[in-house]
This record gives structure tokens, C-alpha cells and sequence, in this order.
């Protein structure tokens, strides 16, 4: 059985007095796909930089590709850090190719990749201009190009879609699900949930800098399944609305609209909770017993919205 | 090794392909030109001078004083007239005089005053008595006709004096420590240290700054994340180093091509427009060989300082400070220059040689000036092998535990843990 393609075990990184990675394992196997979450400071841009030996870690073992971290493994992973930054006077194709040629490609190897890619991202008339020309979404597609020209085994790629519009997104999911469909394995870290969603087959929440939540998507809402309700209003008053945040049942409910999701109480019964709802006179056309979102789950396990600000990096 | 290269050609092409660069490689040479030609065509503008004596001692001094100035100036020519006022009238004539020269008729008068040959002051007024070598010229003119005057009064015949106190000729010469006899004057040696001496530092001061400016912008537009991703931090601050220090090189051989065609060609030239062209000494191989292998040691320890300088720096301001804290050992080692040149075997000379962040100025100035022997260039050479050695290594370290830290700077204690177990 071939090793993981990233694996982290007991990883700790300090600054100063602040522990921003406490703790960490994480396995992502071969091929998946897999989301690294959590709310700004949790620990995710670290533990990126770490396993690419940008930082080195106070304590813990990181294994890429099975081996340590070395100058042959680096060749093999394609890198999007979070802060983008590019040599601002340097031309496109010039940049990109200095940026290959990193990752042990040839200028003559590269040279036809870089331009189907600049064809592909709407770039190649921009080929021969300055970097400082371009806006920040062409910079980051740029840099996205520089993470991927040399094929890397590993795509690692820390926010990628911040910055983006909504159809660059689009675009960007849509190479994602081609490189997914090569199985190559991708690391990437969001605090967008939906992004997550959408594309990963393996999850790890982060909070603190210690892992909360960390397996299989399916496994995951598996696990914190059964404690999740769906139900529609009809008609949604307010006084329907106190009714369902009034029960004993009821634990964190989130309105969207006619529709509300709540996760139960600790051992509450749904059955309960519907039976007091219709004695309440609440008018229903749905009830059911739902796998909670990703969303959910974050906001279960981490306490807070993605979005909130954390602490630090 | 060949992502450090992949680093170095980068560096290179983008110092090399600056306007500042092209511009300082066009100047470079310009200033080198106007230092041998302005001094030359300024030369020139001396002209012909209208000036009156007034011989106030009415003993023929007036008429020496003249031909004295008439043969004494080369390129500064004197059209002299002498006058001698009647008794009585000296003031008015002199008044006379200094109205002519206001009104731009003289350029000036000579008062020679009756007491002269006794001891009384003479004096020159004219309307460039800020001029050092005019006013120069007519007081060696008054003093030698007023020196003769006295001689012959005395029964000495001045030529026969002269001849008696005629100049014996005389030369200071370097000898060549290593004994093969170095043919060039003292002084046009010491010109030649200077020169050079000055070029190490220059280039070091402006080339380092740009090692600094561009560690701190890689920094400061967070392109170093995705290049640390491919490379180590150590690879990528020697890759810098060398690769300005690659384009540094190529504007100082820019430079020494220029000033050997201007040497070779240029003599004419700077002659046809009545100018002096210094001598310049051959300068011995050896020399020259030691000149350029300390210049590049020196580069690359100066610039490695600057490089992990440049990443401990958060601010433009902190960058500033830093700049002056790497400036200051290079100071000292120039300034140290101007001591050893006057005692090239002293202690201060020995002492210089064998600290490697002064070696590099001072063992090159020993070595052109021929007053280093080869033990002491050695076991300099190690010594700043071995420091450029430690500071590259150091220096990758402190580069590469805070090239991505933000926020306050760290203490130096921290620093040095994080040195310890990067």
C-alpha cells in the first residue's frame, strides 16, 4: 500500500507566546481531495508552510510522498500560498517561467505549457507585459498557472478562491475537478464552507491550531447525523418562528427564509419536538430528520461562523 | 546548484536591465573623464592679467619685480607696466590705480612701499585677490626680486647663489616587498590606492544597498512564499548575492575597459586641449590579482550582511538603520586607509589586514602600494574566506527564520535562539 501523500503527526509551531499549530495529525491519502478549515488564526497557512518547509515546525514529523521535505519532494508540489506576490517589473511568460524553472522545468519544457495555460486563463495577450500591469485576479490566476505548469503530484493551494469573481471561481472549481479527475491529490485551505462542499471527499476543521473535526466528508456528516432537523413554515409567522426557537428540543437554529435548520438539544427526540410544534399550532409542510451541512458541522464543533476573525497569521 | 543559478540569472538580468543600472555604467566612465579633462580645460582660463607695480622704494625693485612675472606664469600670462610716483604722490597714485581697477581698466596694482627692502609689507590689490595661484605668482615674484635686492646689496652674486642652492633631483619610489622593484612614484602610487580604495567602498556601499532594497522588497510583496516554496532560504540569499554581485562585477569591467581605452587613447586628446594626463603606474599582476579576489570577498561578506539585514528589516525606516549599521565597519575600514598609506607596514596596516571586514580594503591598498608580504596576504585571505564562510551561513539562517516574519522585530536574543535551531 503506497504512504499517504501528506502525512502530519504531533506538528507544534510558537510564535512568541501564541501556539499557533497545536498537536496536529492529519493523513491526507493519495488522489483525495482535501479541505482544510477553520476560522482566521486556526492554524491553516502554518501548517501549509510547515509541511513545505517554509517554517520549520518546533515539534512533530511531516512526511510528503513518504519521505521528508526535501529539495526532490518539493519538485513534486504545487504551491498557491495566501498572501500572492509576484516580481512586480518581471513580464508574464518571463515570471512564470522563472517560477517553472524552480520546480526543475526547463525554459524550452515550459515555454509551451505556460502559453496554453495563459490561452486556457484569457492571459496570452498579456504574455509579454509587466506583472505591476496586471489586476490582482490576473495576478492570482498567474500565480494559480505557476502552481500547477509543472504537474505536480500534490496541488496545495491556501484560499484560491479569495480575490476571485464569481465566474473566475467557476472556472477555477472546473480545473480543480479536472485535476481531481487525474488523481492528483489537492490540499487546499478555505474559510468559504460552500467551496469546501463542493469539492472535497476529506475534511479537517481547525480551531485553535488543533484538529476538531478530520476524515471522509460522507464520514464526517455521518457522524454528526440524526441530530439534525429541517422544516418549513407554512404560513412562517413570527409567533411560528418563537415557537420553534421556544422548544426545549431545539438547540442552535438557523433561519433561511420559510425553511429552518436546527440541531437538536443533547438528548432530545425529534419525534418530541415535532409533536410539540403541532400542539403549538405551528403550521408545517416539512419535517425531516437531516445529515447536517458542512456548515453545520463548522459551526457545531468550532462554535463560531467561518468568517469570524480569529487570532493571528 | 542549478536552482541557485535559476536565482542568480534572475537577479542578474533584473539589476542589469535598470535604467539606474545603464545610467551608472554610462556615468561611471563620464565622471572618470571629467576627472582627468575638467582640471584640464579649467586650466585654460586663466588669461592675461593687466597689472601696474607701483615702485614706491624707487630703486629699479619694481622693474625685477616685472620680470620676474613676466617669466615666472606659464599658462597664467602678466602684461606689466611699472610705475614710479614722485615723492608725495604714491597715495594718489595708488588711489589712482584702485579706481582703474574697479572700473575693470587693471586687473590690479603691486604697492611696493619705500621700507620694502627693510622688512615693510608689499601688497597686491586686485579684482581677483581670491585667486590662490595669482596671487601666488606676484608674491614669489615680489619675494625673489626683493631676495636678489638684499643679495646684491650684500656683494653676493644671486646666480652664483642660485646655482649653489640649485635643487638636487629627487624621487621617492615604491620598493616591491617581494624585491622585483616597482618603477612608479610614491605619489602617483598613492593616487592609484586612492582610486581603488575608493572603488571598493563605493561599489560595496551602492551595491549592498541594493542587495538590502531587494531582500526587503521580495518581503515587503510577499514573492518570497512562493519562491521558499521551490528553494531553501539559503539558496535563494546566495543566489541573490552572487547574482548583483554577477551584474556589480560586469559594471566595474565595464568601467576598467573604459578607463584602459581612455588611457590608450585618450592622451592625445586631453593633450590637444592643453591638458596634463596623469602617469599612471603599471601595476604588478600579483597586485592586481589580490585587489580583485579581496574586492569580490569583501563583496560577498558585506552583501550577505545586507542581505540578512534587508530581511530583518519590517520598515522603510528600519531598513535605513540597518543600511547604517552594516556602513559602519566599512568606514572604519576606509578611513583606516588614509593611516595605513602613510605607514603601510605599521601596526594599524597589520592589524587592518587580518580583520576580515577591513581586509578588504587594506590588503589591496598594501598590495598596490607593494608593502604586504605574501605570509600576511594569505593568511588574510583565509581568514576572510573563513568569515565569508560563517557570515553566508549565519547570515542564511537569520535569512531564512525571519524573511517571513511580519509585525516587531525580534530581539537578538530570540534571533540568535531561532539561528540556533533553524
Amino acid at each position: 500500500m503506497s504512504s499517504p501523500a501528506i502525512e502530519i503527526r504531533g506538528l507544534r509551531k510558537e510564535y512568541g507566546d501564541t501556539v499557533a499549530v497545536d498537536d496536529l495529525d492529519l493523513v491526507v491519502p493519495r488522489g483525495s481531495t482535501y479541505a482544510l478549515l477553520g476560522p482566521n488564526g486556526s492554524g491553516k497557512t502554518t501548517t501549509i508552510r510547515t509541511l513545505l518547509r517554509i517554517q520549520e515546525p518546533d515539534a512533530g514529523e511531516v512526511r510528503v510522498l513518504g519521505q521528508k521535505p526535501g529539495p526532490e519532494v518539493r519538485d513534486r508540489i504545487g504551491y498557491l500560498p495566501e498572501e500572492r506576490g509576484l516580481y512586480p517589473r518581471m513580464k508574464v511568460r518571463d515570471m512564470l517561467t522563472f517560477l517553472a524553472e524552480l520546480k526543475g522545468l526547463r525554459p524550452r519544457e515550459s515555454r509551451a505549457r505556460i502559453d496554453g495555460w495563459l490561452e486556457r486563463v484569457g492571459l496570452a495577450e498579456r504574455a509579454d507585459d509587466p506583472v505591476q500591469g496586471l489586476s490582482k485576479g490576473m495576478q492570482q490566476k498567474l500565480q494559480f498557472i505557476a502552481a500547477v505548469v509543472h504537474e505536480p503530484e500534490i496541488v496545495i493551494l491556501d484560499e484560491p478562491f479569495s480575490g476571485l469573481d464569481p465566474i473566475n471561481q467557476q472556472a477555477l472549481r472546473e480545473i480543480l475537478g479536472e485535476i481531481r479527475q487525474a488523481e492528483r491529490t489537492i490540499l487546499f485551505s478555505t474559510h468559504i464552507i460552500e467551496h469546501a462542499e463542493r469539492l472535497c471527499d476529506h475534511v479537517c476543521i481547525l480551531s485553535r491550531g488543533r484538529s476538531v473535526v478530520d476524515g471522509e466528508l460522507a464520514q464526517v456528516k455521518r457522524e454528526h447525523g440524526g441530530r439534525h432537523v429541517g422544516l418549513t413554515l407554512d404560513p412562517w409567522t413570527l409567533e411560528a418562528v418563537a415557537a420553534v426557537r421556544a422548544a426545549p428540543e431545539a438547540g442552535r437554529v438557523h433561519e433561511d427564509g420559510h425553511a429552518i435548520e436546527l440541531t437538536l438539544a443533547d438528548g432530545a427526540d425529534p419525534r418530541a419536538l415535532l409533536s410539540r410544534l403541532v400542539h403549538a399550532g405551528v403550521g408545517l409542510t416539512r419535517f425531516e430528520v437531516v445529515e447536517p451541512s458542512l456548515q453545520q458541522v463548522f459551526i457545531e464543533r468550532v462554535g463560531t461562523k467561518p468568517l469570524e476573525e480569529g487570532a493571528l497569521v | 546548484m542549478s536552482r541557485t543559478w535559476t536565482i542568480v540569472k534572475r537577479e542578474f538580468l533584473a539589476t542589469t536591465r535598470t535604467k539606474g543600472f545603464i545610467l551608472g555604467t554610462l556615468f561611471g566612465p563620464a565622471i572618470l573623464a571629467a576627472w582627468i579633462l575638467l582640471p584640464a580645460l579649467f586650466a585654460d582660463s586663466g588669461g592675461t592679467r593687466q597689472v601696474v607695480v607701483i615702485d614706491g622704494t624707487r630703486t629699479g625693485l619694481g622693474q625685477a619685480v616685472a620680470e620676474q612675472l613676466s617669466h615666472d606664469s606659464e599658462d597664467l600670462a602678466f602684461s606689466v607696466r611699472v610705475v614710479a610716483p614722485a615723492a608725495g604722490t604714491a597715495d594718489s597714485v595708488r588711489a589712482a590705480m584702485a579706481a582703474r581697477a574697479a572700473a575693470g581698466e587693471i586687473d590690479g596694482y603691486v604697492w611696493l612701499p619705500p621700507g620694502l627692502p627693510a622688512g615693510e609689507s608689499a601688497s597686491y590689490e586686485a579684482r581677483h585677490a581670491t585667486n590662490m595661484r595669482e596671487v601666488g605668482t606676484v608674491r614669489s615674484a615680489v619675494d625673489d626680486a626683493v631676495r636678489q635686492a638684499r643679495l646684491r646689496a650684500a656683494g653676493i652674486d644671486p646666480s652664483t647663489l642660485s646655482e649653489a642652492l640649485k635643487p638636487t633631483p629627487f624621487e621617492a619610489r615604491e620598493v616591491d616587498v617581494e624585491g622585483q622593484g616597482a618603477a612608479a612614484s610614491g605619489e602617483a602610487m598613492v593616487m592609484v590606492a586612492i582610486l581603488a580604495v575608493f572603488v571598493i567602498y563605493f561599489v560595496i556601499l551602492l551595491y549592498g544597498n541594493n542587495v538590502l532594497r531587494g531582500v526587503r522588497e521580495e518581503k515587503e510583496n510577499r514573492v518570497v512564499e512562493i519562491v521558499l516554496s521551490s528553494i531553501r532560504a539559503e539558496q535563494l540569499m546566495a543566489g541573490k548575492v552572487f547574482g548583483i554581485g554577477g551584474a556589480c562585477l560586469l559594471q566595474v569591467a565595464i568601467w576598467v575597459a573604459v578607463a584602459a581605452l581612455v588611457s590608450a587613447f585618450g592622451e592625445d586628446i586631453v593633450r590637444s586641449l592643453g591638458g596634463q594626463v596623469p602617469t599612471i603606474p603599471a601595476i604588478p599582476f600579483s597586485s592586481a590579482f589580490v585587489y580583485v579576489a579581496f574586492f569580490a570577498g569583501g563583496f560577498f561578506l558585506y552583501a550577505s550582511i545586507y542581505a540578512a539585514l534587508g530581511s530583518l528589516a519590517t520598515s522603510g525606516q528600519d531598513a535605513q538603520n540597518m543600511q547604517f549599521a552594516a556602513m559602519l565597519p566599512l568606514m572604519v575600514a576606509f578611513f583606516m586607509a588614509f593611516g595605513v598609506m602613510n605607514d603601510p607596514e605599521g601596526p594599524l596596516a597589520v592589524a587592518g589586514s587580518l580583520i576580515p571586514f577591513t581586509s578588504l580594503i587594506v590588503v589591496p591598498l598594501r598590495a598596490i602600494l607593494g608593502a604586504i608580504p605574501w605570509t600576511q596576504t594569505l593568511l588574510a585571505a583565509v581568514l576572510l574566506a573563513l568569515t565569508c564562510w560563517a557570515t553566508l551561513w549565519i547570515a542564511g539562517r537569520v535569512y531564512r527564520v525571519t524573511i517571513l516574519a511580519t509585525g516587531q522585530r525580534p530581539s537578538l536574543r530570540r534571533l540568535w535562539r531561532w539561528v540556533r535551531t533553524a
